[in-house]
């Protein structure tokens, strides 16, 4: 086995995974911000 | 800003990549394995980083009260975390190279595992709508937690130790080619941490913003 491709891989992985969670977290985030905005001004009209 | 951070980052990275396969040499006894060490000890850098960027966040917040402050904490955190992970994770590859053993309870990796375990606590004691005395909490948290910084990084110095010594008062301990490439290793990962931070500072702005909003809309 070699150690080397394993640790790189799992570096990869982590990375990447990291990358897509923030990322997917920032689109939703902004989602429901103009959701939650949207609705706040229809209850002030 | 964040979109030149990450092509900074990406560029790092590839070039740390290439130097690791192509420049730096192959250790002797134990071959390409102990090439894990680049990786290991960038990310363990970074993550010290990270939580020296929270600690300095915490005492601001504490003196200052800045809501600014407190997502900078909150976001380097949760960083540190991730490249603590990845020394976790990359550490016990190589140990079982070096040692035979995935795992040993030796100060490094112990204090490591503690340093692990108190932002994890830290993470999940922010987690949920951030009050004020919350913010509070994890700002005093925050600072205590770093103690244990200086103790994983002197550790291999303080006691009895199998974990190998890198940097010594008299400079690296490793051939020229293997120091210049740890250190764009390293400068690429910082960079990579600059991106993260960038992302999750605004990241935490918005879920801040969000969460105002619906307390003013009465849930």
């Amino acid at each position: 086995m070699n150690y080397f491709a394993a640790a790189y891989t799992l570096l990869l992985v982590l990375l990447v995974a990291y990358t897509i969670y923030v990322r997917q977290k920032l689109v939703d985030l902004k989602k429901r911000l103009e959701l939650v905005e949207a609705i706040a001004k229809e209850k002030e009209l | 800003m964040r979109r030149i951070s990450g092509f900074l980052a990406i560029l790092g990275l590839l070039v740390a990549a290439l130097m690791v396969f192509f420049y730096a040499p192959i250790e002797k006894t134990m071959g390409i394995s102990q090439k894990i060490f680049y990786f290991h000890v960038s990310s363990a850098w970074v993550g010290f980083l990270a939580f020296f960027v929270t600690f300095v966040s915490s005492i601001v917040y504490l003196t200052k009260r800045t809501e600014g402050s407190d997502r900078l904490a909150a976001s380097s955190a949760e960083l540190g975390l991730v490249f603590t992970t990845i020394v976790l994770v990359t550490g016990p590859i190589w140990g079982k190279m070096a040692w035979g053993a995935w795992w040993t309870w030796d100060p490094r990796l112990t204090t490591t595992l503690i340093l692990w375990f108190m932002y994890a606590a830290y993470l999940v004691l922010r987690s949920g709508v951030a009050t004020e005395a919350r913010r509070v909490f994890s700002a005093v948290f925050g600072i205590i937690a770093f103690i244990d910084v200086p103790i994983v990084f002197m550790s291999i110095r303080w006691w009895r130790t199998i974990h190998p010594v890198v940097v010594r008062a008299s400079g690296f301990d490793m051939e020229p080619e293997m120091v210049v490439t740890l250190l764009v290793s390293v400068a690429a990962f910082t960079l990579l941490f600059v991106h993260y931070l960038l992302v999750k500072y605004d990241l935490e702005d918005l879920s801040s913003r969000l969460d105002e909003l619906q307390m003013k809309m009465g849930g």
